[in-house]
């Protein structure tokens, strides 16, 4: 290393000078921080926490941008969509659906005024009377025949709800403003699947439906919203501006609502903590207390319920083919320890198909399975397991982060003898084809349930891959479809007693509620949790009294 | 030179081929399916299969590689799987994102890292080996965690910066700057150093020849020797030092973009591999791939810029 300074020390002092340099770069970088705000126009922050207000709503737009953060939608066309969180967001803000469902699960109206099943038809004929005077974002009038066309292209595009419309014999337009639609089969649960919960009621317009390929970037419905395609950057950002043909504009609060895609949770806390966004509407349920810290207010509604599906049931090779055994799993996990310590603070436990409060819950059934390693040893040895047997088990990072739920299972069943092998895969993508491929006799999978469709959610544990080796119930089927031709008060008692059949022979082994998450800074108001569980909070509504409003 | 920079431009074709070739091999060797994210869960094996066929993926994946390639002769990347959008069109909105955080952090890196370096050649002790300290830690730290810490205390903290998300530069210029200014710091951090201690390392092995001594004995101002003599003559290893950290800034970028939810490329080519969207994982490959080319062209360029020697020689 040469020795001695560059310069001689004369020039040393001088070249301080050259320190100036660096400190106005300095001062220039501050200034610019603080010019304008942090905010991308969004209300500023006010941390205080207290965004739940119902007091009276204004009625018409009060507001600038209502910034909002959420996930990647699948699709922005309503008919791809699915059924995830995203078909509420960014359904909800651009198309009204035909009915639109409160949260204590009252159906009001929407772009249907009134609806009943036709007395007698076993709820296979369902009438709806639409409203007037509604039009589509690009002017044009909605009408029964475009009702009609939007069911059926919904239908056709064969997305991933197009199967709740696969006993839709026929739609037709029956009168100047009404429609009647024809099951082959019946449909008890109509007026929520055609509620903001489910996209077949989205009503989509015949523009955008005679191009349907702009469906994935912009928007043809008859929501408060639109979507600006210009302003848009597919997953990243959605801008919608205000509908100017939105046929009840009191309910519209906000100019505009701007979609930011964060899925680094600690990312979008920061951006509502700064103010930079005014809710978070999907949050893991892991980061509740970190919100609470941050001064946001947090509302987490139950969901779903974290399971270990017992596809093996049906495989005359496998353990799980025996009662006892399937049993035993139930009686091994310590449900109120999951619930706890992989919860986020608000899970609840549950050893039933459905959760306290929601349609196919029994209390009776209650703690049907409790936490005794002995008993469920026991009931292994009686099925000539008593050394216990491997078990194949698939799971996915994408609905169980970190794998903490296989790694909690792994080791509960491993203290009755139990060996899990665990595969985690990181999305869906690949771990329906390989839970398709019939290597694994149980995977992780949320029994899910929204709102008051039940038999949705039997249907839907029964999918393809949730049920590879086709187990199939005579009883199952007679209770399901004796519950399904009841009217919707009289069918607690009869959906009760398939959660009964699915808690008794133990298809399933249900560990705890998952929770759809929500926070919402302090400039928001109006944010109304729903009493009803297995809901979400939808930042718009038909109803002005609704709708969130900047809060003053 | 011409025929320098034509022969370099040649040679690079069949270097895009051969990624392009291995792009598609990597993809059709990791396990999923498209068709599951575009048709939802509920599906039977022959229902996606069917999708599978509509998207045409069940064909041999050379007749795969074939349809995309003579696609891209014709001008086009196909179109994403999932958005119906034209690869190129997606892109076309990434790139930009992407390319003002390079940049950003490359004149950063390259402006600061270059004054510390002198700086600690010209005033030793302490400064230097404060650059040393400071270099392992940028090295050791990833940089997604920086980016966590700079959004915590000075944009959620300090409110002096937003914390994520990017405005265009047609929206509001002061807006674009601010949005870029932490993830460019993120990105830049181990540029910065890095560039700080080569040049102090370049300028030492300079300073100690004797043109520097004949200047100073003739009597030019210190600073003339030192930027105009010193600094030309220690800057090809500091050339390639910067080339060599923005090719690895490309890399960077994806978990900064994910960090301050920037719509840049790195950011695409995440949901793009998750969904398993191979016409936009290609399109992304063959850009960066193309960026890789042009940033290692340009160092070369700098190179015979810097030295006539090597101009003469090429």
């Amino acid at each position: 290393m040469p020795s001695g300074s560059f310069f001689p020390p004369t020039r040393a002092r001088r070249l301080g000078r050259s320190g100036s340099l660096f400190a106005v770069a300095a001062l220039a970088i501050g200034a610019l921080a603080a010019c304008g705000g942090v905010n991308n126009g969004s209300s500023s922050a006010t941390s205080s926490g207290s965004a739940a207000a119902t007091g009276s709503a204004p009625k018409g737009v009060t507001g600038g941008t209502l910034t909002v953060q959420f996930n990647s939608p699948v699709s922005l066309n309503p008919a791809l969509e699915g059924t995830s969180e995203s078909d509420i967001v960014f359904g909800a803000l651009d198309y009204d659906s035909l009915i639109y469902q409160l949260g204590d699960g009252t159906f009001v109206p929407d772009l249907a005024t009134s609806w009943s099943y036709v007395a007698g038809s076993k709820n296979e004929i369902f009438d709806l009377t639409l409203r007037g005077g509604v039009h589509f974002s690009d002017g044009s009038l909605m009408t029964p025949a475009s009702v009609v066309n939007s069911l059926e292209y919904f239908k056709k595009a064969d997305g991933p709800q197009a199967g709740y419309l696969a006993t839709l014999a026929s739609a037709t337009a029956t009168g100047a403003n009404t429609v009647r639609l024809t099951f082959a089969a019946p449909e008890p649960d109509l007026p929520f699947l055609l509620s903001q919960y489910q996209d077949i009621g989205q009503i989509i317009g015949p523009q955008g439906i005679a191009h349907s390929g702009t469906l994935t970037t912009t928007s043809d419905g008859t929501g408060p919203y639109v979507i600006d395609a210009a302003q848009s950057v597919a997953n990243s950002q959605y801008l919608l501006t205000e509908n100017p043909h939105y046929w009840n504009p009191a309910a519209i609060h906000y100019k505009q609502v701007m979609v930011k895609v964060i899925p680094d949770p600690q990312t979008a806390l920061s951006a509502a903590q700064s103010g930079q966004v005014g809710a978070l509407l999907s949050l893991p349920s892991t980061a509740q207390n970190t919100a609470k810290s941050d001064n946001l207010t947090v509302y987490a509604q139950p969901f779903s319920i974290a399971s270990l599906i017992l596809m093996g049931r049906s495989d005359p090779k496998s353990p799980l083919a025996k009662l006892p055994v399937r049993q035993a799993l139930n009686d091994a996990v310590d449900r109120k320890s999951l619930a706890t310590g992989l919860g986020g603070g608000s899970a609840v436990p549950t050893d039933e198909f459905a959760l306290p409060g929601a349609t196919g819950y029994d209390p009776a059934e209650a703690n049907t399975y409790t936490f005794d390693v002995a008993k469920a040893k026991s009931l292994l040895a009686q099925a000539g397991y008593a050394h216990g047997f491997t078990l194949p088990v698939l799971d996915t990072l994408a609905l169980d982060p970190n794998g903490d739920i296989g790694a909690a299972l792994k080791t509960e069943l491993a203290a009755i003898g139990v060996t899990v092998n665990l595969i985690e895969t990181p999305s869906p993508a690949q771990f329906i084809p390989a839970a398709l491929s019939k290597q694994y006799d149980a995977v992780i999978w949320p029994l899910s349930q929204n709102g008051t469709g039940f038999p949705y959610a039997v249907q839907f544990a029964m999918a393809p891959f949730t049920n590879v080796f086709g187990t199939t119930s005579t009883q199952l089927d007679g209770l399901l479809a004796t519950a399904g031709a009841m009217p919707s008060s009289d069918s607690a008692a009869a959906y009760a007693k398939v959660g009964d059949f699915l808690t008794d022979n133990a298809w399933f082994v249900p560990l705890f509620s998952l929770t759809a998450t929500l926070a919402v800074s302090g400039s928001v108001a109006n944010v109304q949790p729903p009493s009803l569980q297995n809901t979400t909070i939808d930042p718009v509504a038909p109803d002005a009294s609704l709708s969130w409003y900047p809060k003053q | 030179m011409l025929r320098y920079l034509l022969r370099r431009l040649l040679l690079s074709v069949p270097l895009l081929f051969g990624v392009s070739i291995l792009t598609f091999i990597v993809v059709a060797l990791v396990p999923g399916d498209p068709a599951v994210r575009i048709l939802g869960a509920g599906h039977t094996a022959a229902e996606y299969q069917a999708a599978d066929a509509r998207l045409g993926l069940t064909e041999p994946l050379l007749v795969q590689y074939w349809h995309w390639l003579d696609g891209v002769l014709h001008g086009s990347l196909g179109t994403s799987l999932f958005t119906i959008q034209s690869v190129s069109s997606t892109i076309a909105q990434r790139l930009p994102v992407t390319v003002w955080l390079i940049v950003g952090a490359t004149l950063v890196s390259l402006v600061a890292g270059v004054a510390l370096g002198i700086a600690s050649a010209v005033w030793r002790g302490p400064l230097g080996r404060g650059i040393d300290a400071a270099s392992w830690v940028t090295f050791a730290v990833p940089n997604f965690w920086l980016g966590l810490i700079l959004i915590e205390f000075i944009a959620v903290k300090a409110h002096l910066l937003p914390t994520s998300g990017f405005v265009p530069l047609g929206q509001s210029s002061s807006l674009w700057l601010r949005s870029l200014i932490l993830p460019v710091l993120t990105l830049a951090a181990v540029g910065v150093t890095g560039v700080a201690k080569q040049t102090r390392d370049a300028m030492d092995e300079v300073r100690s020849r004797e043109f520097v001594t004949a200047l100073r004995m003739a009597g030019l101002p210190a600073w003339t020797i030192l930027l105009r003599h010193a600094l030309r003559n220690a800057a090809i290893p500091i050339v390639t030092t910067v080339g060599l950290f923005m090719i690895a800034m490309l890399g960077g970028t994806i978990l900064v973009e994910q960090v301050f939810a920037l719509p840049g490329m790195g950011s695409l080519v995440v949901q793009a591999a998750t969904d398993r969207d191979l016409p936009v994982i290609e399109g992304v490959v063959l850009y960066f791939t193309l960026i890789v080319i042009v940033l290692n062209l340009l160092v070369d360029l700098s190179y015979a810029w810097l030295n006539p020697k090597v101009r003469v020689a090429s």
